[in-house]
This record gives C-alpha cells, sequence and structure tokens, in this order.
C-alpha cells in the first residue's frame, strides 16, 4: 500500500511522496532564489542546483586531464628553506633506449677560499637518479655547503654519454638563519653598547 | 627621553568562501563566525575609541578576498540567516538552562551578545562593514591597507615574476575600487619574501612592508639597529622586522595570554556537546560537528569543565593589556638610550575574538593604556617614516611567517600536487593572452579569458597549501584548488576551440563572483613588460 501524507490543516488533501516532490519540484522550479551576477553581460540567473550541476559537470571532466597530457618538457625546482628544495618534473613521451636518467641539482655559492679572486663563485653538482618520466621530489642539500643558486637538470645516460633533457630557471636559495641575529643580542649588545646606530644614509 | 613607537597591525583575510551552489555551505560560517566574534567587535571597539576621543593609530590589512566577502549581497543575507539561526537556539538554550544558575547565567549573556551584534551588523553598519571600516579611515586613527588578490604565497608563485605582479596589481587594484585609494604599502601574504620581491612592490607604488623579524635579522648587512629601526632596500622600498618576541606574548598557544584558564575555551561549543534535538536551529544531524559560537566554557579539562565567567574573563583581559603595554614600555625604554625604537607587532586579526574571544577587549585596553603613556606611542609605518631620515640600507632575507620560518607549511608532501598544475595553468593562459590580446575579441571571449584568469588567482591562495598541510579542512582545501583547476581547463578548452558556452560561463561567473574589474589586457600589459625584460 502506497503510503500517503495529509494535511494536518485538509485532512482530505492526501499526497503520495512522489507527488510531494512533484509539487516541491514546481515550486522550486518557479520560485528558487536565482542568482545572477554582475560579470555576466547578459541576464542570466541560475539557481542553486543548476549552478552545482555545472560546477559538478566541469569538475568531472576537467580537473587536471588536460594539464596532466600537456605539461610536458617541464622542469622545476623550489626553494624549500636553506637545506632542502622541491623539484618537479615531466619528461614528456617515454624514450625507448634510455638507460638511466638523473636529476643534477647545481648548487653554486660564494668562494669559501677569498684569495681566489678569478672565479666569483664555485660550481657543485648532485646527482640523483631518477626513474620516473613525471615525478616529484625534495632534495636535501648537503650541509658542507651553503648554496645560494640552485638549478637543475634531468640528464638522460646512453652508453656512458650524458644528454641535457631539461634545465630549470635557477632559484635563489635562503640563507641559513643566524642564530646569533636575534633580536635579544641587539637589545643588550649591539644597540646599547654600540649606539653609533644607523650609519647610512637612505 | 625620546618616544618609542609601538607600530600595530592586525591582518584580517579568509579564503573565498562563497557557495551560492549550495543552500547553506558549512565554511560560509567561517566568514560568519569572524564577522560575529572579530569583525563586528573590532567595530565596536574603534566606535568606543572614537567616542572617547583615545589618540592612538592602528593598521588593518583587509584581503581582497575578505572583501569581497563583506560586500557580497548572498553572504550578507545568509549571515543575518545565521544571526536567525544564534537567536533560535540560544531562546531554546535560555529555556533548557534555566534550572541551573551558572548555565542560565551565561546562556543570557549569550542572548544578549547575539542581539547586540545583530543590532550592530544591520542597524549601526547595515551589513556594510567595509563603510564602517573605512569611517575610521577617514578619522585618521586607523590606517587601512590590503594583501595580494587572493592571498597568493608570493615566494612559490615566483616561477614567473608577471604571475607575483598580477596578484599584487589585482589585489591593490581591489582595495582601490572598495576605498578609493591606493594603499602606500602592502601586507604580504604569511609575511613570505624573497629576495627581489620589493622591485615587484615599488613597480605597484608601495613605499613599505614588514617582514618577519629573521628576514630583517639576517639581512646583508645584518641590520645595527635590529629590527627596532626600519632598513632600506636598494631600490628604497622601507622594511619593517616584526619583533617575533613581542608577538609571541599574544600569539603563542602555551604561553601566550590567550591560554589564561579564565579565557574561553575555543573548542568547546554546544553544537559539539549536546544532542542533535536541542540544536535543531542549525538543523543538526547526528554526528554532525557544528560550531554554533555559543561556547559555554572556561579553558579547563574536559573532564573537569568550569563554567566561563565573561566579567572575570574581562578583568583578565584588562590584566594581559596591563602587562603588555608595561613591557612594550620596558623595551622601548632599553631601547631609548639613542634613538626613536620602533616595536613592530603584526597578528592575524582573526586572532582577536575568534580565536581568542577576549582578544578584542584585551586590545582596548592596550590601545586605551598606550594613549595615556607619555612615553609610548602608537603609530603606523608612514607615520614612523616622517619622524625619520636615515635608514640602513640592506638586502632582506628571505622569509615568512610560517612554521621554521621559510616556506615548508606551504610546499611539502601533502600539497606539493599543486604548483605544476598552478604554474602550468599560467603558462597557458600567458600564451593564450599573449597570442589573442592584439585581436579583436568578441564580448563572450573576453568574458572567458576574464573568468578563466579569476579561476586562475583562486586557486594560488595560500590557504589551500595551508590547510591541506594542518590537516583540518584538507578535503575543503583540495577540492577548491581541483575546482578551480577545472574550470580554468575548461575555459581554457572553451577559448582554444573557439566554442565558449555562455551559459555555462555565466554559471561560472556566479560562482567566483570576484575582481569585477578584472582584464585581461591588464594581465597582458604585463606579461608585456617581462618578455621585454627577458
Amino acid at each position: 500500500m502506497i503510503k500517503t501524507f495529509r494535511s494536518l490543516q485538509n485532512k482530505d488533501c492526501a499526497f503520495t511522496a512522489e507527488e510531494l516532490q512533484h509539487v516541491s519540484r514546481q515550486v522550486n522550479a518557479a520560485y528558487q532564489p536565482r542568482f545572477s551576477s554582475i560579470l555576466s553581460a547578459t541576464a542570466v540567473t541560475f539557481s542553486s542546483a543548476e549552478l552545482l550541476t555545472i560546477s559538478q559537470e566541469i569538475s568531472c571532466h576537467n580537473k587536471m586531464a588536460t594539464l596532466a597530457e600537456t605539461f610536458q618538457n617541464n622542469l622545476s625546482l623550489l626553494p624549500i628553506d636553506p637545506r632542502h628544495v622541491h623539484a618537479f618534473w615531466n619528461i614528456g613521451q617515454a624514450r625507448n633506449e634510455v638507460q638511466s636518467l638523473a636529476l643534477h641539482i647545481q648548487l653554486q655559492r660564494d668562494l669559501e677560499d677569498e684569495s681566489d679572486l678569478t672565479e666569483k663563485v664555485r660550481h657543485d653538482v648532485m646527482e640523483i637518479n631518477i626513474n620516473d618520466m613525471n615525478s616529484n621530489m625534495t632534495i636535501e642539500l648537503p650541509d658542507s655547503f651553503s648554496a645560494k643558486i640552485c638549478a637543475a637538470q634531468i640528464v638522460e645516460i646512453h652508453n656512458d654519454e650524458k644528454q641535457v633533457l631539461l634545465t630549470s630557471s635557477p632559484v635563489q636559495m635562503p640563507i641559513d638563519l643566524d642564530d646569533s641575529a636575534t633580536d635579544a643580542l641587539w637589545v643588550d649588545a649591539v644597540f646599547i653598547s654600540n649606539p653609533s646606530g644607523i650609519n647610512r644614509a637612505h | 627621553m625620546e618616544k618609542g613607537f609601538l607600530h600595530l597591525v592586525l591582518h584580517a583575510h579568509l579564503p573565498y568562501v562563497r557557495h551560492p551552489e549550495y543552500d547553506s555551505f558549512l565554511e560560509e560560517h567561517w566568514l560568519f563566525e569572524a564577522i560575529s566574534e572579530c569583525y563586528v567587535p573590532l567595530l565596536q571597539m574603534l566606535d568606543r575609541l572614537q567616542q572617547d576621543d583615545v589618540q592612538y593609530r592602528l593598521t588593518l590589512s583587509l584581503s581582497p578576498t575578505l572583501m569581497t566577502l563583506l560586500q557580497d549581497d548572498l553572504l550578507q543575507q545568509r549571515y543575518v540567516r545565521y544571526l536567525d539561526q544564534q537567536q533560535q537556539l540560544i531562546n531554546h538554550e535560555l529555556d533548557r538552562t534555566r534550572q541551573d544558575e551558572q548555565y542560565a547565567a551565561i546562556a543570557a549573556y549569550y542572548h544578549e551578545l547575539i542581539g547586540r551584534t545583530r543590532q550592530a551588523y544591520q542597524d549601526s553598519y547595515q551589513g556594510n562593514l567595509l563603510k564602517a571600516f573605512a569611517r575610521h579611515e577617514q578619522l585618521g586613527k586607523l590606517k587601512l591597507i590590503t594583501t595580494a588578490a587572493t592571498h597568493g604565497f608570493l615566494p612559490l608563485l615566483n616561477r614567473s615574476e608577471a604571475a607575483v605582479e598580477w596578484q599584487v596589481a589585482t589585489g591593490l587594484d581591489t582595495f582601490e575600487q572598495s576605498f578609493g585609494f591606493t594603499p602606500d604599502t602592502i601586507w604580504l601574504p604569511e609575511c613570505a619574501y624573497y629576495q627581489g620581491l620589493e622591485n615587484v612592490l615599488k613597480k605597484a607604488g608601495v613605499d613599505y612592508f614588514m617582514l618577519d623579524g629573521h628576514g630583517v635579522l639576517n639581512a646583508s648587512p645584518q641590520p645595527i639597529s635590529g629590527i627596532h629601526a626600519p632598513v632600506c632596500c636598494e631600490n628604497g622600498l622601507v622594511v619593517f622586522g616584526r619583533d617575533a618576541q613581542v608577538c609571541e606574548y599574544v600569539w603563542n598557544a602555551q604561553t601566550g595570554y590567550p591560554g589564561d584558564p579564565a579565557y574561553r575555551e575555543f573548542y568547546s561549543d554546544i553544537g559539539q556537546e549536546l544532542e542533535p534535538q536541542h540544536l535543531q536551529a542549525f538543523n543538526a544531524q547526528s554526528g554532525d560537528c557544528i560550531n554554533t559560537g555559543i561556547k559555554y566554557h572556561s579553558i579547563s579539562q574536559p573532564q573537569n569543565r568550569k563554567v566561563y565567567v565573561p566579567h572575570a574573563a574581562t578583568e583578565k583581559a584588562h590584566q594581559h593589556a596591563a602587562d603588555f603595554v608595561e613591557r612594550i614600555q620596558l623595551k622601548v625604554r632599553q631601547l631609548n638610550q639613542n634613538s626613536k625604537p620602533v616595536v613592530n607587532a603584526a597578528f592575524d586579526a582573526e586572532l582577536f575574538g575568534h580565536w581568542w574571544f577576549e582578544g578584542p577587549q584585551w586590545l582596548e585596553q592596550v590601545i586605551r593604556l598606550s594613549s595615556t603613556r607619555p612615553e609610548l606611542e602608537m603609530i603606523s609605518g608612514d607615520d614612523y617614516l616622517q619622524t625619520t631620515a636615515h635608514m640602513q640600507t640592506v638586502q632582506p632575507a628571505a622569509s615568512s611567517w610560517g612554521h621554521l620560518g621559510f616556506n615548508q607549511y606551504w610546499l611539502n608532501d601533502n600539497n606539493d600536487w599543486i604548483y605544476p598544475q598552478i604554474y602550468q595553468a599560467f603558462d597557458h593562459i600567458a600564451e593564450l593572452v599573449q597570442g589573442v590580446a592584439e585581436l579583436s575579441l568578441t564580448s563572450l571571449q573576453q568574458r572567458a579569458l576574464n573568468q578563466a584568469l579569476r579561476s586562475l588567482l583562486l586557486m594560488q591562495s595560500s590557504d589551500w597549501p595551508f590547510l591541506m598541510t594542518a590537516g583540518t579542512a584538507t578535503e575543503f582545501a583540495e577540492k577548491n584548488v581541483t575546482d578551480q583547476l577545472a574550470r580554468f581547463n575548461y575555459l581554457y578548452d572553451n577559448l582554444r576551440k573557439n566554442r565558449v558556452n555562455e551559459r555555462f560561463l555565466s554559471a561560472l561567473e556566479i560562482m567566483d563572483d570576484i575582481f569585477p574589474q578584472l582584464d585581461y589586457k591588464a594581465f597582458y600589459r604585463i606579461l608585456l613588460e617581462y618578455q621585454c625584460k627577458d
């Protein structure tokens, strides 16, 4: 037996659940708040439900597919802190004859030996073997030096020959926090004991 | 003895949490709670200070997304609906608690508070909080500033400096459209700085900005005056260093003032403590986790909950304000032997009232007490710069105010996947705009380009990677990024195929109804400039 609902105000009126939903939909279609935007050139309005349907339809089909397919031949480097960088890359189509791939992180730092004035910076390279054509990783930089600038390359190694496939733009690394550079030090030692204060003109 | 200065900055920001596609949306409550607990109380505080002719200077940063939310008709209506729900709930609570003197008293307190908030919002401010803030700006006590368009984390958008400039320029434009002037400073989202950002800021017309303290203390060369005097970048922009030690008095979860047991417990909401039958005003179902804004307990152990006593909390807030002013005064006395030291304190505005319920009372008392101390003066950054002609020139250090001081919180295993997507979207739209900008586009094509740029900005918000790391609203944050990516891709695809669906475009314009003046031609001009540089 189909359950019916009766109005408290008029017990002669009975509705099935389906009939109630039909009424509800009709009322909604005609009277639900409609949304418009000043961004639209024409006076187009939508109900919440219509907006949600469009939003879901777009989200279902367009999330990241387009980008994932086309964002190829890219290698990017992002600084995290003075000791870490994050690299992500997409080499593109699989290469049949690749024997191995490596990520080279090139570190540039100021010369420790200031007597060598002929070279402004010294370069060091970290080599990390990679397996995926499209991936990302966080790289911990060696303690032994403080890099000012990092850049990366993806290198294909084939029969002991290396070929650069991708090169990133260089990124500036944050500098290590100087533990001595604290406010308290300045208050107690620098400012009060060294009252020369501000020393350079704006 | 010369005066010392307190440069106090509050940064008010919420991500774009507007969802007309739903009849009600949980994250819209972030805005409603912030209006009730923070923005209205701050305005009421400013009104009282004005009424009493208190002399002060306070800087308030309003993010473009927050400005948009506060001006939005739909959200203004929904906020009133939220107040209705609170009113209905507290009426029920007055009845439910009438047998218990302590709980009845606190229920009565909320009944009055909700009524006063409604009166202020609807009658005093007529739903337009920006106008109310603007009034105080015009009176010269409040300095209003803004931040990047969608609070993008600029050091991680810096793969293309045009992306950074687009965030900055759109943010300043949005502010100018709301308030009629362009601020001379900008709040850097998450206080995040990379070397060279000052050039983008200078181009945007910014005169000075604030960094977290270590961004100044680790500058090269190390500033001789530490963080208590501004420093100058090579390009002339001035940098103030946030005083972490002072901010810790307020900010630190363990040792800061807000942890005092007299204060209201943030996590004790009756929406999570009562059975659903008592929460019908909020349409609660069993298992729902609702924030009603009605919280009966002070900070105490869950097994020994203590009922919140508002007047005791107010007294404590006043004590803490006196302590804070005393500490600041002591500090400037120590520093004040040969200069004009400035203490730069900056906080998220939502700390005051939302996270720390008594925060606005504390702040008001800090301002009142500061105004009575002859050795201490509250100022804004530009006030200070008018008093000083000499600054040390340095190169500030990369920094943020996040955990560990750099970019970790916004770039880690929880959120690293978003960056290739954001960069790719930027590359695509940049290429497309450069390809078509000189062509005669139809109105529909122009709208689609502009909307794609809105989606790009919205996906760049620092809030999404932040929430993914915090783990507090991960699903919501991920959905925001993927939805905006989807919308961007959809529009991009439409434009590439020259088949813009006006119905869908209009729906997207309604859902992401932000930056109405955004114009792809302005974006094109930025791209051209960087192309010329390259």
